[in-house]
């Protein structure tokens, strides 16, 4: 017990030391390789001794001679390795964890994501020096926000990590996820309204969700809340759809951070809603997704990720899945050099009439000019050879006239962008499962795509949600 | 009596009741569609299911659904025009039921003449077209829509044949 506790220690404090060079951007190019490279010998040791997977994946790899330009020589880790290794990924025991979490399970079966202390410690710093310049950007320094939570609890890191973060922030934090069993909409809403809750963290669909739950009870997003900044993420959530956001709550919204369960926070907004990749905290490396060939670091690419933090899970090159761009802005201070931008994902892109299109690019086709919008749907249709769309938003109580011209709008941006023609309809009311994409998968709540016959798990997926949508 | 028309979200308790009379007055697959399931699926989701309301209560509805999808009744079947395919501005109107104490009142017109206003705007409609039973031919031509094609043999049930209307929104 003193050993793993002297060791966690020195970590923070090592840690904690670079972090905080970083943050004040006292930090150079060269101590933070320095550092990296440090850190990746360490964890590769780590996991070549502790992980069977890594044991057989790593075998015969003298690590000494790795290092951070010479890690194309090593084997990627992908989501389907962690899909069939499940507990062999781990590089100790759950007991050695201080949290058990796991992937959603939506898209697949759900994979083990334990944190033992440093790791959640390194992500969750990262995460907080963000919500500290969102804080200072929103609120005066006399007015201490109140965060309001509101995603899932259970086996998922969300709510753990932020409560975290409110309470080394000093500031009150109450978690109300609405889909809890004891809360649903009418507690959740009422304590944003009582409590004059001015942050919120959840997904871009939930808060189009709290919007439309308000108004059927009377109550005015605007008017009635407080709510001054909303903290996204789980879901895309492109400038378009922020838009809309902003026009429903009068809120500012951040896209507040990029990660996963698996893989941990790995960028985090920064004041003027951009994200940072931590750079003291993973190797990034950007491939082409379809050969894996290493491209540089500027050009858009499948983001591939090495953790350098030697605990439960450390993910060797793993492959996220994600599309992004890692812009060099040639700052001299290297906190504010990087930024990312996520483009899509991979398997959240779409084939239309032969052109490739990523989710963000139908996302922003479908939501260009939209304001007071509580959600929308797309549906991908075949007939005679020629790919087309349905899209539905959900704009209730908008005038006739206003309407027309909001359809013909959108009718035209789907041309002119996506390339193919398409129906556009302004529904009063959309099924509640379209706007929890932000806890299952973007493709699988909003997109139905006619053409798939359950060829890959998000058809699947969509196939069960498209039966859930009529017959809930 | 007091007539309006709005849309019915499906799996609502109104929808369910829109459904169920679907079901007993038309029929479960009364055309005899192949895929018939899987495309009633794709035509609840991608419809305008429009209720129609006497004095605040249910008492029918119709469905609108998109043409040019691969979605109607008319294209499953192939019965519609090759160059029909690209009108995705036109919706295709089906399943129209009132219920039975309220039949020979003027709802079932009514509720068809502002469900094609409500659709149309929120849907930049250019106009509607029907494969219909011969004895509803003369109902749409009320609300405006000609006749295009009478006796167009249904290619799954031997002995049954449609009517093509067509209703063009100026």
């Amino acid at each position: 017990m003193y050993e793993k506790s002297r060791e966690i220690d020195l970590f923070k404090s090592a840690f904690g030391e670079i972090a905080n060079s970083y943050r004040r951007g006292g930090l150079t190019l060269a101590q933070l390789n320095d550092w990296k490279a440090h850190q990746l010998r360490q964890v590769l040791a780590h996991v070549q001794a502790r992980s069977p997977f890594y044991a057989r994946q790593l075998a015969g790899v003298d690590i000494g001679t790795i290092g951070l330009n010479t890690m194309s020589r090593l084997p990627f880790t992908t989501k389907d390795d962690l899909r069939i290794q499940m507990g062999n990924m781990l590089s100790g025991t759950y007991r050695d964890a201080a949290f058990y979490y796991e992937t959603t399970g939506t898209t697949g079966p759900a994979t083990p994501c334990p944190r033992d202390v440093k790791e959640s410690f390194a992500s969750n710093l990262q995460l907080r020096f963000a919500y500290e310049d969102v804080v200072a950007a929103n609120f005066p320094a006399q007015h201490a926000p109140i965060l309001g939570i509101l995603g899932p609890s259970e086996v998922h890191s969300f709510s753990d990590t932020l409560e975290e973060i409110a309470k080394d922030l000093g500031i009150c934090s109450v978690k109300a996820w609405p889909g809890s069993p004891v809360i649903g909409f009418d507690k959740c809403l009422s304590l944003l309204k009582d409590l004059q809750i001015d942050m919120v963290a959840t997904s871009p669909g939930q808060v189009m969700t709290l919007a439309k739950e308000a108004r059927r009870r009377g109550l005015d997003p605007k008017r009635d809340f407080s709510v001054k900044a909303f903290m996204l993420s789980g879901e895309l959530c492109t400038p378009e759809l922020a838009a809309n956001l902003k026009s429903i709550w009068g809120a500012e919204i951040y896209n507040s951070l990029y990660g996963s369960q698996e893989a941990f926070v790995i960028a985090s907004t920064t004041a003027d809603n951009t994200l940072r990749p931590h750079l003291t905290n993973y190797v990034f490396e950007i491939v082409d997704p379809k050969t894996g060939e290493v491209l540089d670091n500027d050009q858009i690419g499948e983001l591939v990720v090495t953790n350098l933090v030697a605990g439960v899970k450390p993910l060797i090159r793993y492959r996220t899945g994600d599309v992004v761009r890692m812009t060099d802005t040639g700052h001299a201070d290297l906190y504010r050099r990087y930024r990312l931008e996520v483009v899509g994902r991979v398997k959240d892109s779409v084939t239309l009439n032969g052109v490739d299109y990523t989710a963000a690019q139908i996302e922003a086709a479908i939501m260009s000019g939209v304001t007071q919008c509580y959600g929308y749907q797309i549906i991908i249709t075949h007939k005679n050879g020629e790919d087309a769309i349905i899209a539905k938003l959900e704009l209730p109580g908008r005038p006739e006239s206003e309407l027309r011209s909001l359809v013909d709008s959108i009718g035209a941006n789907i041309s002119s962008r996506l390339g193919c023609s398409g129906t556009v309809m302004g529904v009063e009311d959309l099924s509640e499962h379209v706007n929890l994409g932000g806890w299952i998968k973007w493709k699988a709540a909003r997109l139905i795509d006619t053409r798939e016959a359950q060829e890959d798990e998000g058809a699947g997926v969509t196939g069960d949600l498209l039966k859930r949508l009529n017959t809930a | 009596m007091n007539i309006e028309v709005r849309q019915i979200t499906v799996g609502s308790s109104h929808w369910r009741q829109y459904k169920a009379w679907r079901d007993q007055y038309i029929g479960v697959n009364p055309s005899d569609e192949p895929q018939y399931e899987r495309l009633e699926d794709l035509r609840d989701a991608c419809s305008f299911q429009m209720g129609f309301y006497a004095d605040g209560a249910l008492v029918g509805g119709v469905r609108l659904t998109p043409l040019g999808h691969g979605l109607t009744l008319g294209e499953s079947l192939s019965l519609l025009p090759a160059s029909w395919q690209s009108m995705r501005r036109y919706f295709d109107v089906n399943r129209l039921v009132v219920a039975e104490q309220v039949r020979g009142s003027s709802i079932f017109l009514a509720g068809l003449i502002k469900s094609f206003s409500s659709v149309a705007a929120r849907s930049a409609a250019k106009g509607y077209i029907a494969l219909c039973s011969p004895k509803l031919v003369p109902v749409y031509e009320r609300v405006g829509a000609t006749l295009l094609a009478d006796e167009l043999a249904c290619p799954t049930i031997k002995g049954k044949v449609f009517s093509l209307i067509k209703l063009d929104l100026t």
